[in-house]
């Protein structure tokens, strides 16, 4: 027997879920007979349910072998008691929602729209390193006028808390060897975004740092503002992060202009210009970079691939920079909104720029009441 | 004391309680410890040198805001009792007198299992994850809390530490552990409670409220489930207007979700598991409970977001603050422990999370 909506799955007697295998999987979630409610929903691992789903389905969990959502108080709201297998191999959850009763919700497997690349893909990384890796890791596109030969540095070589990977896109006989980068690679003829994820393949050394940052070429920053930004990011445990932009230079989206308030403000948008990631953030993400090979559309799908969080997003204020050039500069900006919009369709994330709260530059004295 | 040639690890420095500052002069912390996360507890959250410690080929260093090492200390020295001195020259004053952690006898230590209250316990099943231990006597509210949930969505036990008269202890309770314990004050009664290896420190976020408090079990299944969500080490609910207040941080705002203090009140913190077992050994000795919640965001490592009020559960404070204990005496021990401690009351405000988004406008 089986429930109407899901015929020809086999109803499974009993099967030991694990959080590792549901994890890595790609859900639809809506009422069973219906089209889904959402598309591209992710369990993630700290318990959060990721797919801009309602405060109903706020957190998932397992209890005696079955996937349970629960609310954002803590109460659940469905318990998917059935589990079915389809012959493809993908799995659907069935079971009752809570309130009102009588209805029957599923969170039914699909084939993910994205994934890593493969190593044997891979392009040629050509190192130069004179220690160990230091915590964290610069990804930099850049060409001949790259800025970052320019980057003052405010501190010595050896508090460096980041590697540096040059991904070149300029000319062939430009490519050589510079002073202090710990990874380079000549990759002139792809986009920055599919450049990145040919770099962020399988077994791609790049997963071991703790944070990984992917600015363009035509930011101005020092040494040491990298090294704050990634002490920044791992003090407040972020996820995703970017600096705020100085407002003396080009910025695209008002909300990443520096508001001098804040040493941070949580965000539900961080630019594609310079997304810092922390590891785990990074895997969630990385598989989409191929996506859209200018980049355009994915800063709107990271939020929901991290589960949309109020206080892992960050615009960073306390270290702006400056943007130098207009953006659109260097590709066709209608070419890459169509792209943009066609990804974030496919991923069914619609964009929404909000500012959830942040921490204030200056703590505030609250009046004592003694 | 010796200089010895010692590979230090982290198991050799995590329970060790420190003075820091110059070899020859006084110490600028008199109470410092370093925390499993890496960050310090015993510098201001506003001191950019001294950050977070850092381990490396054995020798323990202090890094700055910008990750960079300022203090190296590669000298280590031992005294007759076991304790240790370590010194290093400061980085930005390299010719000056070295910097000097020096090990200091720790002030206080869970207690021991022997000797511990009788705990009586009725489950059903397995413990839930969070757990509330509370106070109460006969005229305890929470026989009033209002459920607004069914008992199988509970994401918390209770205990009720009960300070009434013997021959009330029996009365009906739905409470999963009981002890009687009405000879002590709160904080001394819990601090023979949660002792070494007690059950009681096996919960994800325990709650230790008063019992004239007026709230729900569905707020507060909403308030462990938001310090989970947020990785908070310690909070509370703001208290509503309607209510008393002692500290004009812990009333209710409307806008926030929570807000990001300094300062949470021993009225009705919430700790997560590890910051329970930093603080807990605070409460021996305790009468008033003045000053402890001075004590703990120090011993914490002032973290920025890690202290809450949460504004979105509030709670109603229905007694004004009680005299029945001499409160000249108390304050003396207020003052006392903020020494032992090195801490002073600060109630600051990090930043909050809102409770509705503000919309940016999108320049495209």
């Amino acid at each position: 027997m089986s429930a109407p909506g899901l015929e020809g799955l086999n109803l499974l007697r009993s099967l030991v879920l694990t959080p590792e295998g549901l994890t890595r999987r790609v859900w639809e979630f809506g009422l069973v007979g219906q089209g889904p409610y959402a598309r591209h929903v992710r369990l993630l691992p700290d318990g959060r349910v990721a797919g801009n789903l309602g405060e109903n389905e706020t957190f998932w969990r397992i209890e005696n072998e079955r996937v349970v959502f629960l609310t954002g108080a803590d109460l659940r709201s469905t318990v998917f008691d059935r589990i079915y297998l389809e012959e493809s191999g993908r799995l659907a959850m069935v079971g009752p929602f809570q309130a009102p009763r009588g209805l029957d919700h599923v969170l039914r497997e699909v084939v993910p729209l994205d994934a890593l690349a493969a190593a044997s893909d891979a392009p040629e990384v050509i190192w130069r390193r004179k220690q160990a890796p230091r915590p964290n890791l610069v990804v930099l596109r850049a060409n001949e006028r790259s800025l970052h030969v320019d980057w003052p540095r405010e501190m010595l070589d050896s508090d460096r808390s980041w590697d540096l990977c040059i991904s070149f896109y300029g000319h062939e006989e430009n490519f050589h060897a510079d002073s202090w980068s710990e990874y380079r690679v000549l990759q002139n003829r792809t986009h920055k975004f599919d450049s990145l994820h040919a770099l962020l393949h399988k077994e791609s050394p790049f997963w071991g740092y703790e944070y990984v940052a992917f600015p363009d070429d035509d930011l101005m920053l020092s040494w040491r503002n990298w090294n704050e930004l990634f002490a920044i990011c791992r003090r407040y445990r972020l996820d995703l992060a970017q600096p705020a932009l100085d407002l003396a230079g080009h910025i695209a989206h008002p909300i990443t202009g520096r508001d001098d308030r804040f040493l941070l403000r949580y965000v539900s948008f961080v630019e594609v210009m310079t997304p810092i990631f922390s590891r785990q953030a990074l895997r969630a993400c990385a598989p989409n970079f191929g996506r859209s090979p200018s980049g355009f559309g994915l800063d709107n799908i990271w939020p929901k691939l991290l589960g949309n969080p109020r206080d892992r997003m960050a615009i960073i204020d306390q270290v702006p920079v400056l943007h130098t050039r207009p953006p659109g500069s260097q590709y066709s900006i209608d070419a890459a909104i169509a792209e943009g919009n066609a990804h974030q369709h496919a991923y069914d994330s619609p964009s929404h720029v909000l500012e959830f709260g942040g921490i204030l530059a200056d703590p505030s004295n609250r009046q004592h009441a003694w | 004391m010796a200089r010895i040639d010692l590979h230090l690890t982290w198991e050799m420095l995590e329970r060790r309680t420190w003075t820091f500052g110059h070899r020859d002069n006084g110490p600028y912390s008199r109470f410092v410890r370093l925390l499993p996360d890496g960050r310090i507890s015993g510098f201001a959250v506003e001191n950019v040198n001294e950050r977070r410690w850092g381990l490396e080929g054995g020798k323990l260093s202090i890094i700055d805001a910008w990750d960079r090492k300022t203090t190296v200390f590669d000298e280590v020295h031992l005294d007759d009792e076991g304790r240790l001195t370590l010194l290093g020259g400061f980085r930005f004053h390299p010719v000056g007198t070295p910097h000097m952690l020096k090990e200091i006898p720790s002030p206080a230590e869970l207690a021991p299992a022997a000797g511990a209250p009788e705990l009586l316990v009725k489950r059903k099943g397995e413990p839930r994850r969070n757990l509330v231990v509370l106070r109460a006597n006969e005229e305890s509210l929470h026989h009033q809390w209002p459920r607004e949930l069914k008992d199988d969505d509970r994401t918390w036990d209770l205990c009720v530490s009960f300070y009434g008269k013997d021959e009330n202890f029996d009365a009906p309770d739905f409470a999963e552990y009981r002890a009687l314990q009405n000879k002590q004050h709160k904080f001394s009664a819990l601090y023979d409670l949660l002792h070494e290896g007690s059950p009681l420190l096996d919960y994800d976020y325990v709650m230790l409220p008063d019992d004239d408090l007026m709230m729900n079990w569905r707020d507060i299944n909403e308030m462990f489930a938001l310090c989970r969500d947020y990785k908070l080490q310690l909070a509370q609910p703001a208290l509503d207007p309607s209510g008393f207040a002692n500290h004009a941080i812990t009333l209710r705002q409307w806008g926030t979700l929570l807000r990001f203090t300094s300062f949470v009140e021993l009225m009705i913190p919430i700790f997560s598991r590890e910051a329970l077992r930093m603080c807990v050994p605070t409460f021996k000795g305790s009468t008033g409970g003045f000053g402890l919640d001075n004590i703990w965001p120090k011993l914490l490592g002032h973290p920025r977001t890690g202290l809450a009020v949460l504004d979105k559960t509030p709670v109603v404070h229905t007694r004004p603050q009680g005299a029945t204990y001499d409160i000249g005496k108390a304050l003396r021990e207020g003052d006392e422990l903020q020494r032992i401690y090195d801490a002073h009351a600060r109630h600051l405000e990090y930043g909050s999370v809102l409770a509705q988004p503000l919309h940016a406008t999108n320049g495209w």
